[in-house]
């Protein structure tokens, strides 16, 4: 199989995957703002953190945030995580796989480009409506469901996994990191609301049902930490997706540096007394799962996509 | 209501499917037999049968417009094209026999030149063409071959006579479509292919591999072959997708190859670096390698062209192939055919006026506005004038152009092409075609059973690009009546 193929598949796994975390996260964000009162130390300076997005953004004195930040967030084209970006990389890669990706598959993907451009697009966006993130969370969803209902087992499927469960664990530990923000901002101001935002926080990686029925007690930080983290069973926990990239790679060729990478974060995150934790502590160790996801990536990276530069030899 | 074929003006060219007395040719009177029967409704709701099922087999072409690329639907006229087996009997022995000669003639150009030494052509004439590559001189390519893949492109006079139009000899593309066009034609009229006994077309694809395989310069092995594209953005770019599908060969792109120190092409895998053997390369000479042509280029790999001039690998078509590709050397192919294989061509040239030669550019300035006027090196139909079909401007701008660069330019009578009953919006009309048949050279000889009519959809129009709003038919050789 050809590097630039499998890079291509596991960048459509990632913007996949992104685009509907970031819509999972405007429906959330915008359920949760109403539930706080309006003084709280919330907004969407912390959506725009989470996915990652905020070097670019700009807003004028004058214009309101949540319509500038929800348009930036799902529809712009300057940023490289909106809704709409992501979709449109994933269309593109798409596009040179269409003897590889179940045709189904395929097909989907560019209606989605198309449904994204239209009601998300500059020109016609005014506000990104709950039913049209909704969409955009259940098109993504049936095309992750194509692709494991009709794809082959092979190395094709498992770069696409790769890129879904990297780019996941990576949301999880953003989503986590500003959880911990808003509980040293709080203070004593919003008390009330601290079991809000935890569902919040759970409801953010579509994990409260789940959370719910595992856990059957309390919504605690410390429990929501470790089950976003640390579920065995749950597939937006980080150490889910930890396994499941290790599970993929082992299935491809020259895999000893990917796995090494994935068991160093495992390692890392098997060290940490998360009952424990203060929030310094919390920040300071996110930062090291990050750097660790980073780590993989480029692990992946360097085995598969661009083996062999010229100077090696 | 049967569709209304008494209005059908066949008569003014040459119609391949209609005689001037408005009688199915004997070739075609199954055929016409059949859509005779079907109501125009009938034979509106098979057309739109293949439009629709050419966009679900997704069968596209790219077209720049608006600054950004389109995916376009294939347009395919359902009505075919046919030609009697005895016909393209003689018209494929002739396309072999060309062929070869070129192949020769382009062997001859980079190595000893006696065409030159032997006054067959000028000196000069391969010196200023500008796929003439001095880096290429003394390759000895497998078997002698330069030209793998050849379309060649066809038109019918008037008086029913064939005449090879051009040779394009450098990437041609079409060849999918011809594959295309026959399995959507055979779903729409399934009945009369279980009449009729139409020559299949989908060997070609295989019939493209052997040649590849056996070019490669390590026989014996199972060859890796590729197919380069320059990309997702080229026009052609969906049959670069479909014949490496097909082939079962890698589709790659110059970044995907890497030529190391001991000269040999390999391509990046996940398993590490293989070995190619053969490339496919539906790039331009230009682009193909950075480190030898343009350095600007991002498209190729560097060494490549070292790699095969070596030996290390075969390369389809040859780099330097497109010398014979030119337009002024088109005018010498019934010469090489004489001088290299001693024998009469089977298939005319379309009479060519040389702008450089004085006594013939005096007969095109005379004539101008009655002839077409071909740059020696475009492709796609663009930068020509078809005389009769242009304003007095267009012809006094074209003058200058000629007058400015007379080695560039080639002049030709303007041909009545052969016209094909067409849906139109309102009736069943002629329309003008050309055909392109592919003709492959390895260690062997193969031409496609027909090739792709081209159309030119718009009423009385001669070009048949598809990039110019040209269309296309299915093709088929039938037994004689």
């Amino acid at each position: 199989m050809l590097s630039s193929l499998a890079g291509r598949l596991y960048w459509v796994g990632r913007n996949l995957e992104r685009a509907e975390n970031t819509a999972r996260l405007i429906n959330v964000f915008t359920e949760l703002l109403l539930d706080l009162p309006n003084d709280a130390p919330v907004s969407w300076y912390n959506l725009i953190r989470i996915t990652g997005s905020g070097v670019g953004f700009q807003i004028s004195p004058q214009a309101q945030l949540a319509t500038v930040a929800m348009r930036y967030l799902a529809g712009s084209a300057e940023n490289p995580n909106s809704i709409l970006s992501a979709i449109r990389i994933a269309r593109e890669n798409m596009r040179t796989l269409r003897d590889v990706v179940p045709r189904e598959a395929f097909e989907s993907v560019n209606d989605l480009h198309l449904f994204a451009n239209k009601k998300l697009g500059s020109t016609s966006f005014r506000k990104a409506s709950w039913p049209v993130i909704s969409e955009i969370i259940e098109r993504s969803q049936q095309i992750s469901g194509l692709f494991s209902g009709t794809m082959s087992r092979g190395p094709e499927y498992e770069f696409l996994m790769l890129g879904r469960y990297l780019e996941r664990s990576d949301m999880t530990t953003r989503i986590i990191d500003v959880a911990g923000d808003l509980l040293v901002a709080r203070d004593e101001m919003i008390n009330d609301h601290d079991t809000i935002l935890w569902v919040s926080v759970l409801r953010s990686a579509s994990a409260y049902q789940m959370y719910r029925r595992s856990v059957r007690s309390r919504v605690t930080p410390a429990r929501v930490l470790h089950f976003l983290l640390n579920d065995l069973n749950f597939p937006r926990s980080v150490r889910y997706c930890l396994f499941q990239m290790r599970y993929s790679s082992r299935r491809l060729p020259r895999h000893q540096l990917p796995i090494l990478a994935v068991e160093q974060l495992l390692a890392r995150m098997d060290s940490i007394p998360l009952r424990q934790l203060v929030r310094s502590e919390l920040h300071a160790s996110l930062d090291a799962f990050q750097g660790d996801l980073i780590s993989i990536h480029q692990a992946i990276e360097q085995t598969w996509f661009e083996p062999y530069d010229v100077k090696v030899r | 209501m049967s569709t209304n074929w008494s209005a059908y003006q066949g008569h003014q060219h040459y119609d391949e499917l209609v005689t001037a007395e408005g009688t199915p040719r004997p070739v075609a009177l199954a055929l016409m037999n059949y859509l005779q029967e079907l109501s125009n409704r009938g034979l509106k709701s098979r057309q739109a049968a293949a439009n629709r099922a050419i966009m679900e087999m997704g069968i596209t072409f790219t077209v720049y417009a608006d600054g950004e690329n389109i995916d376009r639907a294939w347009p395919l006229d359902i009505i075919p094209r046919v030609i009697a087996r005895s016909e393209w009997a003689s018209i494929e022995a002739g396309l072999q026999q060309r062929l070869q000669a070129l192949n020769m003639f382009i062997d001859d150009v980079y190595h000893d030149q006696n065409c030159v030494r032997d006054g067959i052509v000028p000196a000069h004439l391969i010196l200023s063409s500008k796929d003439f590559l001095p880096q290429a001189v003394g390759a000895s390519p497998r078997h002698g071959v330069w030209a793998h893949v050849c379309g060649t492109d066809l038109v019918r006079d008037r008086d029913g006579t064939v005449y090879v139009l051009e040779d394009n000899l450098r990437v041609p593309s079409g060849v999918s479509y011809m594959l295309e066009n026959r399995s959507v034609t055979k779903r729409v009229f399934p009945e009369v292919f279980r009449t009729m006994r139409i020559r299949p077309v989908d060997a070609y694809p295989s019939q493209l591999f052997d040649m590849l395989t056996s070019l490669s310069p390590r026989p014996g092995d199972r060859p890796e072959i590729v197919v380069l594209t320059p990309g997702i953005f080229n026009s052609a770019y969906f049959e670069h997708a479909f014949l490496a599908q097909r082939m079962g060969a890698e589709l790659v792109a110059g970044r995907d190859l890497i030529v190391l120190d001991d000269d040999c092409v390999y391509m990046r895998t996940i398993e590490g670096l293989r070995r190619v053997d053969t490339v496919y390369r539906r790039i331009n000479d230009a682009f193909m390698d950075p480190e030898t042509f343009d350095r600007q280029s991002v498209l190729g790999t560097p060494g490549l062209f070292r790699a095969w001039y070596k030996g290390k690998v075969a390369i389809a078509n040859a780099p330097g192939a497109g010398v014979a590709d030119d337009k002024v050397v088109y005018s010498y192919v019934p010469a090489m055919i004489r001088y290299y294989l001693a024998e009469e061509p089977l298939l005319p040239n379309v009479p060519t006026w040389r702008c450089a030669d004085a006594e013939s550019m005096q007969y095109v300035e005379a004539h101008l506005a009655e002839l077409v006027v071909k740059p020696a090196n475009e492709s796609g139909g663009y930068g020509m004038l078809v005389g009769p079909h242009s304003s007095r401007a267009e012809v006094e701008q074209m003058r200058l152009q000629v007058r400015a660069n007379p080695r560039n330019y080639i002049a030709q009578p303007t041909l009545s092409l052969s016209t094909v009953p067409t849906v139109c919006d309102n009736a069943i009309e002629p329309r003008h075609v050309d055909l392109r048949p592919f003709v492959l050279q390895g260690s062997k000889m193969s031409v496609t059973a027909g090739g792709l009519t081209r159309v030119a959809l718009r009423k009385g129009s001669l070009v048949v690009n598809s990039s110019q709003g040209g269309g296309s038919k299915d093709t088929w050789i039938v037994e004689d009546v």
